[in-house]
């Protein structure tokens, strides 16, 4: 668990940080979202004592990291930069094999895991010889998360891991990551300022402006019970696109259409606890009106088209918005 | 000395001092590389870490590189004396900037973000340097190192003038007795060296210091250990130590008479004529070749031994006329010879002294001179015609010629113009021959040996003494060129070998015999 109490960070007069605080529970995946500027990546930074706080403590299980040795504490934290920073004298390989070898793993040992690191990031064994500029810029980012991953460690840090990538192939490295048993399991705090991923990744999101935590919440509480216009403004761009992220599928179900054609039961289906957004990204043709999901809630089944979806979505939210 | 036919016999020739003087000059250069990089990269690194003091530090290395080799070597005989110690402490100043600045460059040109996943990662700021910075900034540092390489074997020639060895002493030995094949046996393998180093270094730089770290430490291993077999080589010993200009070193006149006649054997180093004066004054050595109307002799009170097997020609100097002005204008003869049997080789040295040393005016000096013989006058008024003196280009040349000057005006109804600073004496010769002037003081000598040239029998026959020296140089120039040498002026400035006074004094030694008789026991 990550406790940040009162935490301010200024370089000059300068408050790049200004009094903050919260937690991150084990296994929870928090978001540091803000513009550019306002103070996320010197917040991420002085989790591991990249940057020291000016005021205020940071305490990790239970202990102060003031009372740590700085290289001790980063390495039981993986650490994804901002930019693409594997070393380019180290092959792939070399480089998975940073942190294991700091913590004087055995070869075989770190040979086994950067194989398996490999394989989950869908990349080919050969490229454990490659040298980073011999690697695609989505390549070359995968290998940063899984460098970050090698030593399995509980916390994972990550300063907008895949900004540097192109739109589409961001969003197949953010589902790729999420549906990761790494990702799952470990304490996350990631950085972006793109409201979709913080949405999407997020358990709790973290807007922060100033230097200061605007407002602190689960994506849902956001959107639904912003504290102040900042917040308010700051999703109004996305605010459909986001609705359909935090409205999960099961939250619509019995105002979906119950089409009878869900004849064979033992066909596979999708669980209705993925989001409308995510549901719809399943339809490979979205214009195209024949075509029909299996989804399952609970015990009933239900074929569903994009209109079904969209329509069942609308009628929750007039429903819900009435009762208001 | 004969001079052997083509650059090849030249080699064969010198096969042996040849590869000495390379392996000296290849040591001089490693040796002082070696503890450039050992105190420069970490120097380097060390700015690198603390920024503020950058610049200072690099402007410091700068300004080292910007001193004068020559000054440079001069200032540092009275700290590390003479031979291989100055020369390497020379070379690793100059070594140092390159190799500083590019470490610093290199390393603070690591990617920040690069240098922020190593720290990110957990590792140790001397983690971070060893496994990241140093390997990624590896290329730059030894682009320095390169660079460093290049102007060491350069300036590593220079080590010849304070008797460190090395290719030098070919090139500049080839250079004062014009002979070109010894310039080529030195540059050449100069040149070489430069090209071959750089080429070994630029195939290290290609390695990727992360996978070779074994083989890189090998390296400077390897350049110690060879750095240190020659400084064993060329260890102190406390023998009597004689230095040589390179010129000395190559002439029949000079050492290698020396050897010839008296079986010189003493210890031998190779020094420029700037150094060595200075050289023998702080006791770095204790006999030197020089000239015996030297200034310096005074300065730094020398004295000169006796040639006792009189091996070193005469050099009176006597003033060389066209025959058809003494024939024009007679009384130029009488004027001239005013200044026949007023100086001794003392008196030169001393006046020699006031115009090199207290750097007092050639004229002023001269008319000084020749107020106390009481041989000054006014110049006469209204000239009918003109004489051209002319002098090379050096203090003693000046001081006759300023006399010569004095004494036509004072003397006869000539006015005088004179070309001083005639370089060398082939250019006064040849402006002579051509009329551009009338005439010049010229030593018998280098009339006999450099510009008549006579065969070997002639020079041995002759050569021992002085008056046979000036009867030949007169009878010929008069007959060859029209040119007439009057008296001489009465002193010898020739080749003499010298010692600090006091020196010799407590060792009882007074003629070149008792030196080597010393040397010996
Ligand atoms: N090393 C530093 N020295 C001085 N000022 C800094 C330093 N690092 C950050 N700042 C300032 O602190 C503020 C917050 O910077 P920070 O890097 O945390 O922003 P960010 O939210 O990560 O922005 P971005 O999305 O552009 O990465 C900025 O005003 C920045 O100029
Ligand atoms: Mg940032």
């Amino acid at each position: 668990m990550i406790e940040v109490s009162n935490v301010s960070k200024s370089f000059g007069k300068n408050a790049a940080v200004d009094n903050i605080s919260f937690t991150v529970k084990k296994g929870e995946k928090l978001i540091l979202l803000g513009v550019s500027g306002c103070g996320k990546t010197t917040t991420l930074k002085m989790l591991n004592k990249l940057i020291d706080v000016s005021s205020g403590t940071i305490s990790i299980d239970g202990t102060d990291i003031q009372d740590q040795p700085a290289e001790k504490l980063r390495r039981n934290m993986g650490y994804v930069l901002q930019r693409n920073s594997l070393f380019p004298h180290f092959t792939v390989l070399e480089n998975i094999a940073v942190v294991p070898n700091l913590l004087y793993w055995e070869k075989s040992r770190i040979d086994e895991r950067a194989k398996v690191l490999l394989e989950k990031f869908h990349l080919p064994q050969e490229r454990l010889l490659a040298y980073p500029k011999e690697l695609s810029g989505g390549e070359a980012q995968r290998v940063n998360l899984a460098r970050a991953l090698a030593a399995d460690p509980p916390i994972l840090l990550m300063d907008e891991p895949f900004s540097a990538l192109d739109t589409i192939t961001r969003k197949a490295m953010r589902n790729e990551f999420v549906e990761l048993g790494e990702f799952k399991e470990k304490t996350i705090v990631m950085v972006t300022h793109d409201v979709q991923e913080a949405f999407e990744i997020g358990d709790r999101i973290c807007l922060m402006d100033g230097g200061k935590i605007i407002q602190i919440g689960t994506p849902k509480q956001l959107l639904f019970a912003p504290i102040n216009d900042f917040v308010r403004d700051f999703l109004s761009n996305s605010y459909l696109q986001l609705l359909l992220t935090v409205t999960r599928c099961c939250d619509i179900w019995k105002f979906l259409d119950d089409n009878q054609q869900a004849a064979n039961e033992n066909d596979k289906a999708f669980s209705a606890e993925i989001s409308v957004a995510a549901a719809l990204e399943r339809f490979k043709d979205k214009n195209d009106t024949d075509q029909k999901i299996r989804m399952r809630c609970l015990d009933s089944v239900k074929m569903l088209s994009v209109s079904d979806l969209l329509q069942g979505f609308a009628n929750y939210k007039a429903k819900t918005d009435a009762r208001t | 000395m004969q001079e052997p036919d083509t650059f090849w016999e030249f080699v064969s020739g010198q096969w042996a001092k040849l590869g000495e003087q390379t392996l000296q000059h290849l040591g001089l250069t490693l040796f002082s590389l070696t503890i450039a990089v050992i105190v420069g990269v970490p120097l380097g690194i060390f700015i690198a870490r603390n920024r503020k003091i950058a610049p200072s530090v690099l402007n410091i290395t700068g300004i080292l590189q910007t001193i004068p080799s020559m000054a440079l070597l001069g200032f540092m005989i009275p700290l590390l004396g003479i031979g291989p110690k100055p020369a390497i402490f020379a070379l690793f100043l100059y070594a140092l900037l390159p190799i500083v600045r590019n470490t610093y460059i290199g390393i603070t040109g690591v990617d920040a973000d690069i240098k922020e996943a190593a720290s990110g990662m957990g590792m140790t700021p001397a983690q971070s340097l060893f496994k990241v910075e140093i390997p990624l900034a590896f290329p730059v540092i030894m682009g320095g190192i390169r660079t460093a390489t290049t102007i060491n074997v350069g300036v590593a020639t220079l080590a010849a003038y304070i008797a460190a060895g090395g290719l030098g002493e070919f090139i500049f030995g080839g250079i004062s007795l014009n002979n070109t094949n010894m310039i080529l046996a030195g540059a050449i393998p100069a040149a070489l060296l430069a090209v071959l180093l750089d080429f070994l270094l630029a195939q290290l730089q290609k390695v990727n210091l992360a996978k070779v770290r074994k083989m890189l430490f090998a390296f400077p291993v390897a350049l110690l250990v060879f750095s240190l077999i020659y400084a064993f080589r060329t260890a102190e010993d406390k023998r009597l130590l004689a230095g040589f200009t390179p010129e000395f070193m190559g002439r029949q006149d000079g050492f290698l008479g020396l050897q010839q006649k008296y079986g010189f054997d003493m210890r031998t180093v190779v020094i420029d004529d700037a150094m060595m004066y200075k050289a023998l004054y702080e006791k770095k050595l204790d006999v030197i070749s020089g000239y015996s109307t030297d200034g310096r002799i005074k300065a730094f009170d020398l004295v000169a031994l006796t040639d006792d097997k009189h091996i070193f020609p005469p050099y009176y100097a006597a003033p060389v006329v066209r025959e058809k002005i003494l024939q024009k204008y007679p009384e130029v003869e009488d004027a001239l010879n005013l200044l026949s049997g007023r100086i001794n080789d003392s008196i030169m040295t001393e006046l020699n002294y006031k115009a090199d040393y207290l750097h007092q005016n050639p004229e002023a000096i001269a008319k000084e001179f020749l107020q106390s013989q009481k041989l000054w006058k006014a110049p006469r008024q209204n000239p009918k015609g003109k004489i051209v003196i002319g002098s090379k280009i050096f203090g003693e040349q000046y001081i006759l010629s300023a006399m010569y000057a004095m004494l036509i005006k004072g003397y006869t109804n000539l006015d005088v113009a004179t070309k001083t600073g005639l370089g060398g004496t082939k250019i006064c010769f040849d402006a002579l021959t051509n009329k551009q002037i009338d005439l010049y003081p010229e030593y018998t000598g280098t009339g006999f040996l450099v510009l008549l040239q006579p065969d070997e029998k002639t020079v041995n026959g002759l050569i021992k003494d002085k008056n046979a020296v000036y009867d030949f140089v007169s009878k010929e120039f008069r007959s060859r060129y029209g040119l007439k040498w009057l008296k001489p002026i009465g002193f010898n400035n020739a080749y003499v070998l010298m010692m600090r006074k006091k020196h010799a004094e407590e060792l009882r030694v007074s003629t070149i015999s008792d030196l080597l008789q010393l040397n010996h026991n």
